[in-house]
């Protein structure tokens, strides 16, 4: 049995090893290759379940191949992401990028597979590590400098799980991976929460995440999108299932993205957000912990992936094509690239939840589970924060990007085109699975960890998704005057949400706005600068303090040198005169001695 | 002498000391470069590979000092020629014989004037230092220990950089300032024990302040030797001047033989006050780890970076030791180890920068992996190695070491991890300068990449970096059996004089 | 044929003043004779090795002990004539009478190291030193200052009050003993109860040898003579006279004054206050000569150290130190003599670069240095090495520490020579060209140096031996 298991990351890292070795016309269609070969190492696993490839290490059991269903959906998603996103960035020629990126792929996926905590935190810093290149593949200064602090802040959460690995070891006595005691947190419980909270983008450790990937390069940034917090997603729905605090972070991330999305005038930052946003809902249904609440949590990761990923590679596109990435520098781009348009759309369609597309199956589900478990708060908000969604990405996105007023400078827009056929056939496949799913959710939930009777095509769902959905539209189409200027935001819409709305507008005029800004100066500021003004200071003070004293003791010992060498004066008589009254001076001092 | 496993017959450990020696002489008598050169080659490869056979002839299940040899010496002070191996020393042995061939490599074409001296001093250096590390008469290893110095001193004051002078001497006399009490107390221990037998000095009924009073003279010794912060004041200035071959001789193998003096003397001579003393000194490697990552965060010069992130490697090594538990110990000596390799090669990296570039300013560096994938690649993972990613040697060793404070004490281990992450803050800020750098890279246009010889010099490191951070199986089970002996006898000890550190609790 | 090489050493002085008595001969004849009396000097004195008698009186000793000093003068005698052998220093107009005043000089040690009666012992040391002091003004005056006049003056006066000291001290003895010959004095001594006079007695003749041998406070005479007198006399003067004086050092300390911790403190202060003089003052000095001179009164403080133990171990010692201090010194003076140009005195930077100028000369000074230094292998690490033990073992350990702390100060000035030596750049000073019999002197010395420091059993065993069975 456990032969027949193939850790699909051997494929990746090989295959990234060699592939600066293959050169020309086979270049292409390895690239095409690798990611399949691991594609179908994740099928062929998906039919296993229990514990395979198990090392002893020192004296610990690895197991880099734990196979049950939770695992499996999740390496298949992301097996699934690794080929859409190679192909999407095929003709990149850059092998450093493709090695980059299949290493962090590899890297999501083992750390998917492994069922202790070495090997997981091997593969997790894997994954920080291979990701940052894709960002510095950009090659900006910006880019350089938010990858370096990216890069510092996943280190600094992996060393903070690996400090919870170690006390839990302490206390614990194993290394494996599975559910911790969430009833009674100990230190290390927190510890590791965090440490995988961070990577989840959990507020307020998100910063890191809407800098890093609005600065990646173009198909960079549809990895990213993919594999890092979904990852996190997984292991806490492995470790951390049914924590309460989770409930409440998840909610405040689906909001707290949400107003950020709304207020962005990048589009690849408002995509960023909406990651935020969206893991929210899924940390929320794994602090939910019910069967239910987790099913949702899982689908919602993978439907997210998909559609998120299909969002990146349209606005991937018209950076690729136009170079561009602000509202204020688009618009009207529905003539020049209807495809992308389209596809786009579709990706729009599908993160609001709309029925028939992808979030709509899984969103849902974590909302019920929240009503279930009597967390109604909870579920209100995240309903919400659903409408929020629909609002900045179903419909402001398409509109400002591909309608809405045509701010293209002449040569953007002499740019803009569909782009190339990989890229094409890329978006192709995400927006029909994302459609497949959202009409056909029965494969999907077939693929989930529980069991689920669920079926989100109910009359009274339809209706409240569409009820909410149409309320947005009408807002915003009434109000889209207000909304174009784009970093100003007008929510005063009508009688459900007057109270909250405004309520939201002080909120993020005030103190959340500012909040941010601080926090995003924190990690710029507090984070960097300070570190390195401390560094130099302890340089300084190396250089002149410890420095100082070892060598002013020696150039102390010198300058008695020559002190004493003033005794010796070339005259003789003063010599003689020396020499006699010292001796003078040492006898009778001991014989004074002696006669005490 | 029922400790030592006297080796019948051919006196290997004897011929390793003497080889590099005879070497020596012989380039006294011929002073071609090439010949040079390859003589010198030859006979580093030669100690290298008879070295091997430490490994094939040892037993690993005794923890007995092996292929040991006794010789009477000066009897009427009790001075005998004693050497042997145990599982503590016999790693630090084969890294020693294994580094130096690659020194020669590395100063193929660096050094280009007075080579058959330089070689000179690499070969009667390799004497000294495996000398140092299989001496079991105490008189014996202070000779190797001291003598070291010169060779080491000519390195640096003859072929080192433009503050050479400074750094040479400062090298020698707060290097030699430091050991002169060792003497004293190695000879005050002979006056008790009345041998200068090394194991007959360990576990002897010594009163406790005479203890403290020899263990402070070790100490002193062997912190400036590791260096600890805050003795550590000569390592920049001795790593930045010396030319590669110096570097990486000082990083890989001079800075072990203080942990290794720790490991053989502090802990079986002096127990009682290692006990006392240990926490203290536990706290003082912390400082020694923070200190250094700060450091070397702010140099500009890589060499400086990388001399700074030793004391912040070493600092792991004693914090190792010092928690006085298998799991601490063990993860310490792999960490000399792994430190050995990595730095080793990072000193390696440099100095190939520095034959192109003529400077090691990370500004006037920056960028150059556009012209130079291949030397980026090594430089690459071995920073990574350096910071203890995952995988790589290092991981091993800071997990063990962190593994063992955490059994010794939460809050000590829990201050040592914003070293970590300041072992990646700099290490990532050399790595992205040297392959990205900013914005305007100066034109390096003319940069070639590695040759075959440079390439041939890194490959065996980036083995062993893999090798022990996937396999260290058997680099552990080397010692297991030395350590849990000393650390069972240790523990032993401490039952039966409570006088445990209740002091600083 | 008892005192074959005090023989040998006459007829070379006699045959010396038969020639300065006709015109200068060719500075060859000179050289040539000088080196034969040299040679056949350490060839008597091999063969009278085994030999013993008691002569004139029984204030004569030839005995083991006596003996091996011979030896040991015998040799380094050679050595240093072979090393100076060109005389750069010395006009040649006065080298025969040189040579003459030198070998007397020497006749008056080995005289010494066998007397063993107070006058016979007054006669060699005061034969041995005045033709000393006639050395030192002999130097040509090529400055026109008249330097080495100055030093022979302040030499003489020097010595004089110290040898005053000594004869005041013998009067002493003689006064409490009625008897001049040193085994009756310990005879009488040994039974009698001890008064202080005997101690004072004691250091006043002590003062005379602490005069010899440059120990604080004794000392001021050393860096002006070292510097006035040429390259040859000093080395002369720094190295075999030693021997004589720790001699006669060793002879004293026997008398028993009970050993009264009186006189070990004594010493022991002595020995520190000369390291650290000597060490402190030797950090700063630019004339090498000069420095050569302050290193040894540091040593001079390291043979009392060993001679503080009070045993017959911790005098074998001292003479294993001081034998290897006098190898030491020769090899830096053969150095020295040979780099300059015209006997010329040194400045360290006159050695800048000397590495590249002639290297072997360049690796003798540095083995010569660092043997000072006391660094191993070399001797000078294995006789501190020994010394500390044994005044540790007489639990001196403030003294022992101290010491060990002075060798530390001791590097820096050493290694400041080396340093010029091997790091800085030449620039324009000349190549030097060696005589090679010269090098080869040297490199025989390298390794005399290097032996008796790595395998000095032998050595300490038989002088310990000999101390014990002759006193």
């Amino acid at each position: 049995m456990a032969s027949s298991f193939i850790h699909p990351s051997l494929f990746l890292i090989l295959g990234g090893l060699l592939l600066p070795f293959i050169q020309g016309p086979l270049r292409k269609p390895y690239l095409f290759l690798v990611p399949l070969l691991a594609m179908g190492a994740v099928v062929l696993n998906a039919s296993l379940s229990g514990n395979f490839a198990t090392v002893s290490f020192l004296d610990w059991q690895l197991v880099f191949g734990r196979v049950d269903k939770l695992s499996t959906v999740f390496a298949l998603i992301m097996g699934l992401m690794a080929v859409i996103g190679t192909l999407y960035g095929l003709h990149v020629d850059r092998a450093g990028e493709h090695m980059a990126a299949w290493f962090y792929a590899a890297g999501s996926l083992g750390a998917i597979y492994s069922g202790d905590y070495i090997s997981l935190f091997l593969f997790w810093e894997m994954m920080a590590f291979a990701s940052v290149f894709l960002i510095w593949f950009r090659r900006g200064k910006q880019s350089l400098a938010v990858g370096y602090r990216y890069l510092l802040i996943h280190t600094i959460g992996g060393i903070i799980l690996l400090a919870g690995i170690l006390l839990r070891y302490q206390a614990v006595g194993n290394i494996t991976f599975d559910l911790m005691d969430v009833a009674h947190p100990e230190l290390y419980t927190w510890l590791i929460m965090i440490g995988f909270g961070l990577n989840a983008a959990m507020v307020p450790l998100h910063s890191w995440l809407p800098e890093a990937y609005s600065e990646a390069s173009f198909n960079g940034a549809v990895f990213l999108c993919a594999f890092t917090t979904k990852t996190a997603v997984y292991v806490l729905a492995r470790s951390c299932a049914g924590m309460d605090i989770l409930v409440v972070l998840g909610v405040i991330m689906a909001l707290y993205g949400v107003i950020y999305a709304v207020m962005e005038n990048d589009i690849r930052k408002l995509l960023a957000w909406s990651i935020v946003s969206q893991v929210g809902y899924m940390v929320a249904g794994i602090g939910i912990g019910t069967d239910l609440a987790i099913n949702g949590a899982v689908a919602h990761a993978v439907v997210h992936i998909l559609y998120k990923s299909l969002l990146f590679m349209g606005t991937g596109s018209v950076l690729y094509m136009t170079g561009k990435t602000k509202f204020t520098e688009l618009g009207g781009l529905h003539a020049k690239m209807p495809a992308t348009f389209f596809f786009t759309l579709i990706g729009c369609l599908s993160i609001s939840a709309a029925p028939f597309f992808a979030a709509y199956v899984s969103k849902s589900m974590i909302i019920s589970a929240g009503f279930e478990n009597h967390l109604n708060w909870a579920s209100w908000l995240l309903m919400f924060g659903a409408t929020g969604t629909f609002m900045y990405n179903g419909l402001k996105l398409p509109y400002f990007l591909f309608f809405g007023q045509n701010n293209c400078s002449a040569e953007t827009w002499k740019k803009a085109a569909d782009p190339t056929w990989n890229m094409m056939i890329a978006m192709t496949l995400g927006a029909t699975l994302c459609i497949l799913v959202g009409t056909a959710p029965g494969f999907l939930y077939a693929m989930l960890p529980h069991v689920v009777d669920y079926s989100p095509y109910t009359a009274y769902h339809l209706m409240e998704t569409l009820q909410l959905l149409g309320f947005a539209a009408l807002a915003f189409f009434l109000l889209r005057k207000y909304v174009e200027p784009v970093d100003r935001i007008c929510l005063d819409i009508d009688w459900l949400y007057r109270k909250a709305g405004s309520g939201f507008l002080w909120l993020v005029k005030g103190p959340l706005q500012g909040g941010d800004t601080a926090w995003g100066e924190a990690y710029r500021v507090v984070g960097l600068s300070s570190l390195m003004t401390l560094s130099r200071f302890w340089s300084w003070f190396d250089w002149h303090v410890i420095d100082g004293v070892v060598d002013g003791i020696a150039r102390s010992v010198r300058a008695l040198g020559d002190k004493v060498r003033v005794l010796q004066s070339g005259q003789i008589q003063l010599t003689l005169y020396y020499a006699f009254s010292l001796a003078a001076i040492v006898f009778v001092t001991f014989i004074f001695f002696q006669l005490l | 002498m029922d400790l030592l496993l006297i080796k019948e017959g051919f006196p290997l450990l004897t011929f390793l000391i003497f080889l590099p020696l005879a070497g020596a002489v012989v380039l006294l008598f011929f002073h071609g470069e090439s010949f040079a050169r390859l003589w010198t080659l030859v006979i580093t490869s030669l100690t290298a590979v008879i070295s091997l056979l430490l490994l094939t002839g040892f037993d690993s299940a005794s923890p007995k000092y092996q292929f040991a040899e006794a010789y009477d010496w000066i009897p009427r002070f009790h001075i005998n020629y004693i050497v042997g191996l145990d599982g503590i020393s016999i790693l630090l042995v084969l890294l020693t014989t294994f580094i130096m061939p690659f020194c020669v490599l590395a100063s193929w074409k660096y050094i280009k004037n007075r080579v058959a001296p330089f070689m000179f001093c690499l070969l009667i250096m390799e004497t000294s230092m495996i000398g140092v590390f299989v001496a079991l008469d105490f008189v014996l290893f202070y000779i190797f220990w001291e003598f070291m110095l010169i060779p080491m001193y000519l390195l640096i004051a003859i072929w080192g950089g433009p503050r050479k002078v400074y750094a040479s001497i400062k090298f020698f006399l707060y290097t030699l300032a430091g050991s002169v009490l060792l003497l004293v107390a190695i000879i005050a221990l002979y006056l008790k024990s009345g041998s200068f037998f090394i194991p007959e000095m360990m576990w002897q009924e010594y009163s406790l302040v005479f203890q403290v009073l020899v263990f402070l003279a070790f100490f002193l010794a062997f912190a400036i030797k590791v260096p600890m912060f805050p003795f550590h004041t000569w390592l920049p200035a001795a790593h930045v001047e010396a030319p590669t071959a110096g570097s990486v001789i000082l990083a890989s193998v001079l800075l072990k033989m203080g942990t290794y003096g720790f490991l053989r003397f502090c802990l079986p001579i002096t127990p009682d006050a290692t006990m006392l003393l240990a926490t203290p000194i536990l706290w003082l490697s912390i400082a020694g780890i923070i200190y250094g990552g700060f450091t070397a965060l702010a140099q500009q010069d890589m060499k400086k970076l990388i001399a700074y992130s030793s004391v912040g490697h070493m600092g792991f090594v004693t914090l190792g030791i010092f928690v006085l538990n298998s799991r601490g110990v063990e993860g310490a000596i792999l960490q000399m180890i792994n430190h050995g390799v990595t730095t080793g090669a990072l000193f390696l990296c440099v100095g190939m920068i520095y034959e192109r570039t003529h400077s090691r300013d990370l500004a006037l560096a920056s960028g150059v992996g556009k012209y130079m994938p291949w030397f980026v690649t090594f430089l690459a993972f071995f920073s990574l190695s350096s910071f203890g990613f995952p995988g790589t040697n290092s991981f091993i060793g800071e997990f063990l070491v962190l593994a063992g404070a955490f059994d010794h004490d939460i809050i000590l281990a829990l201050a040592a991890i914003p070293g970590a992450v300041l072992a990646a803050a700099y290490m990532l800020r050399m790595l992205q300068k040297v392959v990205w750098g900013g914005t305007a890279n100066p034109d390096q246009s003319y940069l070639t990449d590695l040759s075959i010889r440079e390439i041939v010099v890194l490959a065996p490191f980036l083995i062993f970096v893999f090798w022990i951070g996937l396999g260290p199986q058997p680099f552990i089970n080397l010692m297991h059996t030395s350590v849990s002996q000393l650390l069972d006898q240790l523990h032993h000890w401490q039952q039966h004089h409570q006088i445990a550190a209740v002091l600083w609790r | 044929m008892v005192i074959l090489p005090e023989l040998v050493l006459l007829t070379g002085a006699l045959v010396f003043f038969v020639v300065s008595l006709g015109k200068t001969p060719d500075r060859n004849v000179a050289k040539f004779i000088a080196l034969f009396f040299g040679f056949a000097t350490l060839i008597a004195a091999c063969l009278s090795y085994q030999l013993q008698a008691t002569l004139f009186y029984g204030v004569y000793a030839v005995d083991q002990y006596s003996q091996m000093f011979k030896v040991l003068i015998g040799f380094s005698l050679a050595l240093l004539l072979v090393s100076g052998q060109n005389l750069k220093g010395i006009d040649t107009s006065v080298r025969s009478e040189y040579y003459m005043f030198l070998l007397l000089s020497v006749l008056g040690l080995m005289m010494l190291v066998s007397s063993v009666e107070m006058i016979a012992i007054f006669v060699s040391l005061e034969l041995s030193s005045f033709s000393l002091y006639l050395l030192v003004p002999m130097r040509d005056d090529r400055t026109g200052i008249r330097v080495q006049m100055e030093a022979g003056i302040k030499y003489i006066l020097f010595g004089v009050m110290a040898t005053g000291f000594m004869l005041y001290g013998m009067s002493y003895l003689f006064g409490l003993t009625g008897t001049t010959y040193l085994k009756d004095i310990v005879g009488f001594l040994s039974q009698g109860s001890l008064q202080p006079a005997v101690v004072v007695a004691v250091l006043m003749v002590l003062i005379g040898f602490f005069y010899k041998l440059a120990v604080f406070p004794m000392h001021f005479w050393v860096p002006d003579i070292y510097q006035g007198a040429s390259n040859e006399t000093t080395g002369f003067i720094a190295t075999i006279p030693k021997f004589g004086a720790v001699a006669l050092l060793i002879r004293f300390l026997t008398v028993p004054t009970g050993q009264s911790p009186f006189l070990i403190e004594l010493l022991a202060v002595i020995s520190v206050c000369s390291m650290f003089y000597g060490n402190l003052s030797a950090l700063v000095q630019k004339d090498i000569k000069r420095m050569l001179g302050f290193s040894g009164i540091a040593h001079a403080g390291f043979i009392t150290l060993g001679l503080l133990s009070m045993k017959y171990e911790g005098y074998g010692l001292a003479i294993y130190y001081i034998a290897g201090y006098v190898l030491m010194n020769l090899a830096c003076f053969l150095v020295i003599s040979n780099v300059s140009r015209e006997g010329e005195n040194l400045q360290i930077d006159d050695f800048s670069g000397l590495y590249q100028r002639q290297p072997v000369l360049a690796f003798i000074l540095s083995v010569g240095l660092f043997g000072l230094a006391g660094i191993p292998p070399f001797v000078g690490f294995m006789a501190k090495f020994m010394i500390l033990t044994s005044a540790l073992r007489t639990d001196h350990l403030l003294v022992v520490c101290l010491a060990a702390i002075n060798t530390a100060i001791a590097i820096y000035y050493y290694l400041s020579v080396v340093k010029a030596v091997y790091t800085v750049d030449p620039g324009d000073r000349p190549v030097v060209v060696v005589h090679p019999l010269i090098q080869a002197t040297g490199v025989l010395l390298v390794i005399t140096i290097v032996l008796i420091g790595a395998l000095p059993a032998k050595f300490v065993d038989f002088a310990s031996a000999v101390v014990q069975a002759v006193l």
